[in-house]
């Protein structure tokens, strides 16, 4: 089985051969009928024939049952060397290049020498009826299935075997050497084992696809467990990162802010105008990187925080930020008009963030305009996930730099047009990633930007 | 007059601390424990009645971590009520709930702004001195 192969296929094959095997035993079902109907002649030849219908029945019934190859072969060799009476009973398989087979089963006589014996695929009597795909029967009265060129291997009074086929396909074949108490096999005995053959072939078959499809899901599972391995300690390497920023970059800082101030307050008597405006200067520039980290830590957070999902109310949170924004600059001109009752199922911190970022964004680029306006309503319902949309009327921006957009300490607009950290569409790309939806946006300079984003 | 015990490694950050406990004149004497390992020996030979009222404790410290001083502040039956603030940059959720794991008193960030850091000191003296009623501590 390559890696590339997919469960679903397999899982095709496996209806396919399931169906295959109901159709076969149905076949099967008519043949032992119709041996049935044939059971003319003497009473102890009915006798016998009963006994040998009630004998293929079981072994069907048996040897379908189990998905275990190792188990099904071995039934196959018992059941098969019972109902020839061979001496000894071998089920050669064709292995995988096939330019071999080995013996997959074998029971009776020097049963423990021949098992798992490996030979090249022209080799000895079963090479010939794998070759051949023909059974071959010979013992007394000479019948002999098989050319003339063949020779038996020695010291076999007589022998019968038959190919084992899958869909026209050689798989293997079955075989009884030497008949149990003297003898000779007899045609009566391939009809047999040809019919049980059929069987087999369905049993071996179902029980190889099982057994690859068990490989694939134990492989599967095996490299779920290990990517879930690699993503804890990605996630572990992360945290320990976003620790020491948190903790070792600010550290630093704190001392610049502090000692800057410091002086400020301390010696301030003996530095003139410029001297603390430079300090002023410094102490604006470590709180601005200050910022920047926490802004990071947060961006950091999103990505490596568990998701909690339930249900999420957007219009009431994108009320609530809209309100707030009001309070903090009451004289700003701006209608919000928040379409009711959008609820989605999301992490509501996550969606919190979200909202608060592309209404802040909105908020802020609306700049002094008169008569500002920003809306927030359902862009179009689809099953893939609906899709909203927030929409303002201020700057804009230029589409050529739209994929600038979402990329971290990316920014659009200067610091004396608008402040910012550059990392609040970088947070709303994080958390719609992390709800595996989608985030575009469309913008007109002068006229305003919509953001659209799904939440799947 | 009240002690304070101050765990902290960061010399810039001792001078900074000790500069805003001077400047928001917060009535205390402090003493300053440079690593766990001298905050623990320091504790220890503590007399009740010269406990500190509380301890400042930084957790990123060189020997044995802030969270682990905490816990075996606790787990002494001699230091077992002394109040502790952790006072870190970290603002990892994780520190903070396995502080308060630990017992915990109180948990504040340090921020990067030093006027900030003046009133969040004027806040924990008022409070922790005279507000708070300090088990080790009599007035």
């Amino acid at each position: 089985m390559t890696d590339t192969a997919q469960p679903i296929s397999q899982d095709l094959i496996m209806l396919e051969t399931l169906q295959a095997l109901r159709t076969e035993n149905a076949r099967l079902q008519q043949q032992v009928m119709s041996l049935q109907q044939d059971m003319t002649g003497t009473q102890e030849q009915n006798q016998l024939l009963k006994r040998e219908v009630a004998l293929m029945q079981e072994l069907g019934d048996v040897i379908v049952s189990d998905l275990d190859l190792d188990r099904v072969l071995a039934l196959v060799a018992s059941k098969g060397c019972e109902l020839i009476q061979a001496v000894t009973f071998l089920v050669p398989i064709i292995n995988k290049n096939r330019d071999s087979y080995t013996y997959a089963a074998a029971l009776g006589k020097n049963a423990d020498d021949i098992f798992g014996v490996t030979f090249p695929i022209r080799i000895g009597m079963c090479g010939w009826v794998i070759t051949h795909e023909k059974p071959l029967l010979f013992g007394e009265p000479r019948e002999w299935l098989m050319d003339e060129k063949t020779s038996w291997e020695e010291g076999q009074p007589s022998a019968l075997l038959v190919p084992l086929l899958w869909k026209n396909r050689i798989i293997g074949g079955l075989s009884g050497m030497g008949k149990v108490g003297g003898g000779s096999f007899t045609r009566r005995d391939l009809e047999l084992l040809t019919l049980f053959a059929n069987q087999v072939s369905i049993a071996i078959e179902n029980a190889s696809l099982y057994q690859e499809i068990a490989a694939l899901v134990g492989s599967l599972e095996h490299r779920v467990e290990q990517r879930t391995l690699e993503l804890a300690a990605t996630n572990k390497e992360l945290e320990s990162f976003s620790y020491s920023v948190s903790h070792d970059l600010r550290a630093p800082l704190r001392s610049i802010d502090g000692f800057s101030q410091a002086l400020v307050e301390d010696y301030g008597a003996t530095l003139d105008g410029v001297a603390i405006d430079y300090l002023q200067r410094i102490r604006s520039n470590a709180q601005h990187m200050g910022k920047l980290i926490e802004a990071l830590l947060q961006l950091s957070r999103l990505t490596r925080d568990e998701i909690v999902v339930e249900r999420v109310n957007l219009s009431i949170i994108a009320g609530e930020i809209a309100t707030r924004l009001h309070e903090v600059e009451p004289d700003k001109d701006v209608v919000f008009e928040v379409q009711e009752g959008l609820v989605v199922s999301a992490d509501e911190r996550m969606m919190r963030v979200l909202m608060e970022n592309l209404l802040s964004n909105a908020w802020k680029y609306t700049g002094k305009r008169e008569h500002a306006r920003i809306e927030f309503g359902l862009a179009e319902k689809s099953e893939s996930g609906d899709s909203y949309y927030v929409r303002d009327n201020g700057v804009g921006f230029d589409m050529r730099q739209v994929n600038k957009l979402f990329r971290p300490f990316k920014r659009l607009h200067s610091d004396r047009e608008f402040v910012g950290d550059g990392i609040g569409l970088a947070s709303v790309q994080r958390v719609i990633q992390r709800h595996g939806g989608k985030i575009w946006a469309e913008a007109t300079v002068g006229e305003g930007a919509t953001f659209y984003f799904t939440v799947s | 007059m009240h002690t304070i015990l101050l765990v902290e490694d960061n010399l810039d950050h001792v001078e900074l601390t000790l500069r805003a406990i001077r400047k928001v004149e917060l009535p205390v004497e402090v003493f300053v424990a440079h690593d766990g390992a001298e905050a623990l020996a320091y504790l220890s030979v503590c007399k009740q009645h010269e406990m500190p009222c509380f301890t400042l404790l930084d957790l990123d410290l060189p020997d044995i971590d802030g969270l682990e001083v905490l816990k075996r502040i606790r787990e002494d039956q001699h230091t077992h009520y002394l109040p502790v603030v952790i006072l870190t940059t970290s603002q990892e959720k994780n520190d903070e709930l396995q502080g308060y794991d630990l017992g915990a008193n109180s948990y504040v960030c340090k921020p990067v702004d030093y006027s900030l850091f003046l009133d969040c000191i004027k806040k924990l003296g008022e409070y922790w001195l005279s507000l708070n009623q300090s088990p080790y501590c009599i007035d």
